[in-house]
């Protein structure tokens, strides 16, 4: 019987060539979608997952209670040692410190190469206590037990010494220190899963005693692990009682800390300075909504088809059931068909996956793998999502079939169920109702990047070259002379310095108060120090005062022991931080302030700048020449360039560097692609919508496509009839698409307000954004409605082309 | 008014071919009533739709007034129909969505016609025929002989030169087949031309001509295939 069954299927299936390529086209494609997301978000919900007791181990992370509130991913390196006495719950601790000394990576010294390794860690000895790493070498007791051990991961090891064993061999790292390093011990590459990101791993114990208890600053990750059954709650709610008795009576009033689960920080955490940009749980459920609609989508063709398709079987229905078919076995015999059509369809599905999964992966910025495809729990995962497609598209069309009425269908008066017809109209309205509020995401976030992109900083950001120093040795000592010579290039406009360049976040901030009025409170503004000519290359327009300029000597002057306290400080303030001090820019002028502790005076206002992206509000800023040696202290040189001879400025350029700049490798970076990283996210997020947009539009379209065929086959003998009363080809096709595009209007009013609501939900995480205009709506509905015409005008003109005679013989 | 020359209609399938038509001559006169006769099968149809300017011949030459149009499209063709031709068949072949008012209206909307001018000609039309009162009715709320006055009222309301009847009389009952012929009739009384296929000789002696098919060809007058 099942094999009777199968050869039926196969049998039916051929029969209608057409419309199971269309069924299984639809299909594939949105199985293919559904099983990339699901790899997707099944990788997203499993970081940590790797590690044993995972689930015990949270990271304890700082806020601080001030206006407005500051929450790190950080805290203090003080406080990890005091925690496992304090609370009971937790078992032990271990602190991490992201490094860097030159352009956001340390400089490690190999032999005779140099390399900048943006992920060097410093831990304590106990972090391989909380971390079990899988060793490849060496001891994870004694690897980390003195200063001078460093760990190398596989990769790490392999490109400094190639096969050769890494154990025991030297490198230097941290110039400033000289520190030479061995090799202790290589552990296999971290997975991709996790939100620790190590290339090299040194002692904490390297930054000496001192840093190590101190209470300032929140730049240690500091994890712990919890006994069973211990709550991280309740340690946060005693982090108050923490500081007021082991740091300081009444600290807890501003400071505390949170238990972050380990599990939870990649999805949910929005906190400052970690480790690697965190996933967002936002996009895991708008991506989960996606796969589910796409899929929706292409069952509802699938129903919609096999149902439209009950009046060509009406007959061989009515004939099974007068020779003994009962109803249970009809249907039984359409769920296979339906079966078979969803098996063709994985295949296809799977192979569309694996062609598609290295894109995808690059895409979406994970490492996603063929090994996430074949194991165990995904086969299961897709053979019962498999049977739940032809399970529940089948049923209905089966449902319906079986029940026809043998006599009537023999007689042929099974046309058509009027509420077939409606629920096929209903399922391509909703169809249309996903794709057009897909359309519209689309379009929002396209104008939102848009936005972001062309949004007017405040400053120049075109045609500017960055070049890092290092931390230790900044810009070196000839800085001054540098400068001179690069501004004479002819291709340089002008050339400054700073320690912060526009467009990176920074989390340091500093306390500004009024000395002149007490009234006005105190609050928290970002500092940023500078070389002369700051203002001036990044064209930030001066609207009271003066920007900072060597002629007048405006730089801090450091103080002398034994002499007069030195001047004020000269500050130049932007105009929200002259807002927040209650006063105006021109008012400002002359206006002593306390800065972090220093006095200092405002002699000069600049506009606002946004120095960040769009999703931040603005700061107050402070802008500051300091007091160290010119260009101390100063890592970042930003150059501006006329845009002439560009190629051979740069080379130019980087003649200077190596003569005259600190002994480091050349960094060099255009500020327009630090930019354009600012939005990266939004921009594939863009890319993903409209992939996601076009296919689901694809899929509704292919379903359209099968139904208008059917319809009008269903209508040939009318069709035939009007064109031999004088329709023209043009007469036909408008008929046939107007009955359609009644449907795609009315899927409007579903997509509109739905679309509406998201999106509203979405841009509110930007500071600053676009508003949700008509247009957008209108638009994406006129889209739709002028795809779906010409798929059904396709179907249209090829009837309308037909003689008449050959549909009016047809009856 | 019309003339064919050497005629030929050959359909082919996949096992078969069959020749409806075989080297048929034939020509109509404005203002004849003409009536084909012959048995099933022999390609009175064929003949009509070719007439019709439904189909188009496999070989032969088909002179339509002066213009020769037996190669031309099936968008030109739609375009010499149109208020040329109009076309009553056997079945009705009513459109069951439309009431009867519209379907008669149909000739006139894809003549682009104006719509006062329209609700004159059909109402003129449904008089002619006796069926104004059902105006507002379904297809499937009238008898065959209803229905065939609706398409009757239908194939006149374009005031077509020719009117080309497919065994108008073969659904209906000896009652209604009368009246319809005496609508045809009085219809070429008034100067429109009239084909007609039938199977009946009382009805084709209505005619003033009778032709006879057999096997697709052409019968001379003196052998009625009766």
């Amino acid at each position: 019987m099942l094999k009777s069954y199968l050869v039926m299927a196969i049998r039916q299936l051929l029969s209608q060539k057409l419309y199971t390529a269309i069924n299984i086209a639809g299909l594939a494609l949105g199985l293919a979608c559904t099983l990339l997301i699901a790899l997707f978000v099944r990788h997203e919900l499993s970081y940590e997952r790797g590690f044993a007791n995972s689930d015990r181990i949270v990271r304890i992370s700082e806020d601080l209670k001030v206006d407005p509130p500051l929450h790190f991913a950080g805290s203090s390196p003080a406080v990890a040692p005091l925690l496992a006495d304090f609370f009971p719950g937790i078992q032990a601790t271990a602190r991490l410190l992201s490094c860097f000394d030159i352009g956001g990576g340390v400089l490690v010294t190999v032999g005779e190469r140099q390399f900048v390794e943006p992920r060097l860690a410093a831990v304590d000895s106990d972090f391989f206590q909380l971390f079990e790493l899988e060793w490849l070498a060496g001891d994870a007791r004694t690897a980390l037990a003195t200063p001078s051990g460093v760990v190398l991961t596989q990769s790490t090891a392999h490109r400094y010494f190639g096969d050769a064993a890494a154990l025991g061999s030297t490198l230097t790292a941290f110039e400033a220190l000289d520190l030479p390093l061995v090799v202790t011990g290589v552990v296999r590459d971290l997975p991709a899963n996790t939100h620790l990101e190590f290339d090299l791993l040194v002692s904490t114990a390297y930054r000496g005693a001192e840093l190590l208890a101190s209470w300032g600053g929140s730049c240690f990750h500091t994890y712990a692990r919890l006994a069973e059954g211990a709550d991280p709650a309740a340690i946060g709610s005693r982090s108050a009682d923490f500081f007021d008795q082991r740091f300081q009576q009444g600290s807890g009033r501003f400071r505390g800390f949170v238990a972050v689960p380990i599990r939870d920080i990649h999805l949910h955490s929005t906190r400052e300075g970690e480790l690697r940009t965190p996933g967002s749980l936002g996009t895991v459920y708008a991506l989960s909504a996606i796969g589910v609609f796409v899929l929706l989508i292409a069952c509802f063709n699938f129903v919609n088809l096999a149902t439209a398709r009950a009046t060509q079987r009406s007959k061989e229905i009515g004939l099974r059931k007068a020779v003994g078919a009962t109803r249970a076995q009809l249907i039984r015999q359409m769920i296979g068909e339906s079966l078979l059509l969803t098996v063709i369809a994985v295949i296809v599905a799977a192979v569309i996956v694996g062609v598609a999964l290295v894109s995808f992966a690059n895409f979406v910025d994970r490492e996603i793998g063929v090994d996430d495809v074949a194991n165990a729990q995904s086969v299961a995962a897709i053979v019962t999502l498999t049977l739940l497609v032809a399970i529940g598209a089948g049923s209905y069309p089966a449902f319906l079939l079986s029940s026809f009425n043998p006599a009537r269908t023999l007689r042929g008066s099974v046309t058509r169920g009027a509420t077939a017809t409606t629920f096929r109209k209903v399922l391509v309205i909703l169809q249309f109702s996903i794709s057009i509020a897909l359309v519209v995401a689309t379009l929002v976030v396209f104008y939102q990047q848009r936005f972001a992109s062309t949004f007017e900083l405040g400053y120049r950001k075109d045609q500017i070259v960055v070049l890092t120093g290092s931390m230790a040795r900044a810009l070196g000592p000839n800085w001054v002379t540098m400068k001179d010579r690069l501004e004479r290039l002819p291709g340089v406009e002008s050339a400054t310095a700073s320690n912060v360049v526009p467009g990176t976040r920074t989390e340091v901030r500093s306390q500004v108060r009024n000395l002149d009025d007490d009234e006005v409170g105190g609050f928290l503004a970002q500092l940023i120090l500078t070389d002369f000519d700051f203002h001036e290359t990044y064209g930030i327009r001066v609207i009271a005062g003066r920007a900072a300029s060597e002629a007048n000597g405006d730089r801090e002057v450091e103080e002398q022991p034994g002499q007069l306290p030195p001047p004020p400080a000269p500050f130049v303030l932007n105009r929200l931080a002259v807002e927040q001090l209650g006063s105006t820019p021109e008012e400002i002028i002359g206006r002593v302030i306390q800065v972090a502790g220093r006095r200092g005076v405002v002699i000069g206002v600049v506009e606002n700048v946004y120095l960040e992206s769009v999703r931040d509000p603005l700061a107050p800023v402070l802008y500051l020449v300091p007091r160290w040696e010119r260009g101390a202290g100063l890592h970042e040189a930003s150059i501006r360039l006329t845009g002439a001879d560009v190629e051979g400025t740069l080379v130019a350029i980087d003649t200077i560097w190596r003569e005259l700049g600190p002994n480091v490798p050349i960094i060099r970076r255009f500020l327009d692609d630090d930019f354009e990283a600012l939005y990266s996210g939004e921009r594939r997020q863009g890319q993903l919508l409209t992939l996601f947009s076009l296919l689901a539009v694809a899929i509704a379209c292919l379903g359209l496509y099968g139904l208008a065929s059917y319809s009008t086959m269903r209508r040939t003998k009318e069709i035939g009839i009007r064109k031999a009363l004088g329709a023209g080809v043009g007469d036909i096709v408008a008929l046939l698409t107007a009955e359609f595009g009644l449907l795609v209007l009315m899927a409007n009013v579903i997509a509109w307000p739905v679309a509406y609501f998201a999106m509203q939900r979405w841009l509110s995480g930007f500071a600053y954004r676009i508003e949700l205009e008509p247009f957008v709506f209108i638009a994406s509905g006129l889209v739709a409605l002028a795809v779906a015409s010409m798929t059904v005008a396709l179907v249209a003109n090829r009837a309308a082309r037909a003689k008449p005679v050959a549909s009016l013989r047809y009856e | 008014m019309i003339k064919l020359t050497g005629i030929t209609k050959r359909y082919r399938t996949a096992e078969l071919e069959t020749t409806a038509l075989d080297g048929v001559d034939f020509e109509l006169t404005s203002g004849e009533f003409v009536a084909v006769m012959g048995p099933s099968g022999c390609g009175k149809s064929t003949l009509l739709n070719i007439v019709g300017l439904i189909d188009n011949p496999s070989s032969g030459q088909y002179f339509f007034g002066e213009r020769e149009i037996s190669r031309y499209s099936e968008n030109r063709l739609a375009d010499l129909r149109k208020g040329n031709v109009g076309f009553i068949f056997q079945s009705f072949n009513l459109i069951d969505e439309l009431d009867v008012y519209e379907n008669v209206e149909l000739p006139l909307l894809y003549q682009r016609v104006g719509k006062a001018q329209r609700r004159n000609l059909v109402r003129e039309a449904l008089e002619l025929v006796g069926l104004s009162a059902r105006a507002k009715h379904k297809p499937d709320q009238l008898s065959g002989g209803q229905q065939q006055r609706v398409a009757v009222a239908r194939a006149v309301v374009g005031n077509p030169k020719l009117i080309l009847a497919d065994e108008p009389t073969g659904n209906l009952d000896t009652k209604n087949g009368e009246e319809v012929l005496g609508m045809l009739t009085t219809l070429n009384e008034q100067g429109t031309t009239v084909l007609m296929v039938t199977h009946s000789p009382t009805h084709a002696a209505h005619a003033h001509r009778i032709v006879s098919l057999l096997d697709g060809r052409v019968m001379p007058a003196n052998q009625l295939a009766i």
